[in-house]
């Protein structure tokens, strides 16, 4: 990982990276949430209050539940990072 | 750098993808707008499962790839073998 200053390209594409898994997050919420509360009954074109509700929950807790995930993968990654260290370390080191 | 764009996408969708099959299994009841306790656990063990089981497959996939390489390479070596590669 790049230190210090990030240059224009990088910035550009991180930013065009982050927009792309915004948008997909955003498709797959949209079809969970039609799975979860939109029933496969189409008797009338508006949606009931129940339904507008049950958007509303869904929403909030899928948001909150991709910030649960995005913390533990961190912590998985950086654990993940501190074992290969270790390993890289113990393998320079000669055994005593 | 593209390399590295790459793995950060691939990282990515792999979070996203994550989130959408945890929420879908662990979250059916929508009478509250918190994330309640019992949800949140399915959620933890659900991510551990799934990265688990996602550099399993990754790994199963890399060791089939190389023994039909192995295979192809083998076939290719001696040509007075005949057939087929299935």
């Amino acid at each position: 990982m790049a230190t210090g200053e990030l240059s224009e390209a990088q910035l550009k594409l991180a930013t065009d990276l982050e927009l792309e898994m915004m948008a997909d997050m955003y498709n797959r919420m949209t079809n969970v949430c039609q799975k979860k509360c939109i029933p496969a009954k189409y008797k009338e074109p508006d949606l009931s209050k129940g339904e507008a509700v049950c958007i509303d929950r869904c929403v909030a807790k899928y948001l909150e539940i991709h910030d649960r995930i995005g913390k533990k993968l961190t912590t998985l990654s950086q654990q993940d990072e501190a074992t290969m260290k270790k390993l890289q370390e113990t393998q320079m080191a000669p055994p005593k | 750098m593209n390399d590295n764009t790459r793995n950060m996408r691939d990282f990515l969708l792999l979070y996203n993808q994550l989130t959408e099959q945890c929420f879908d299994r662990c979250v059916y009841n929508m009478s509250r707008n918190s994330v309640s306790n019992r949800e949140n656990d399915c959620i933890s063990m659900c991510a551990d499962r799934y990265v688990a089981f996602n550099q399993k497959t990754m790994h199963v996939f890399v060791e089939y790839q190389n023994m039909k390489q192995q295979v192809a390479l083998n076939a290719q070596s001696s040509p007075g073998t005949s057939g087929t590669v299935a």
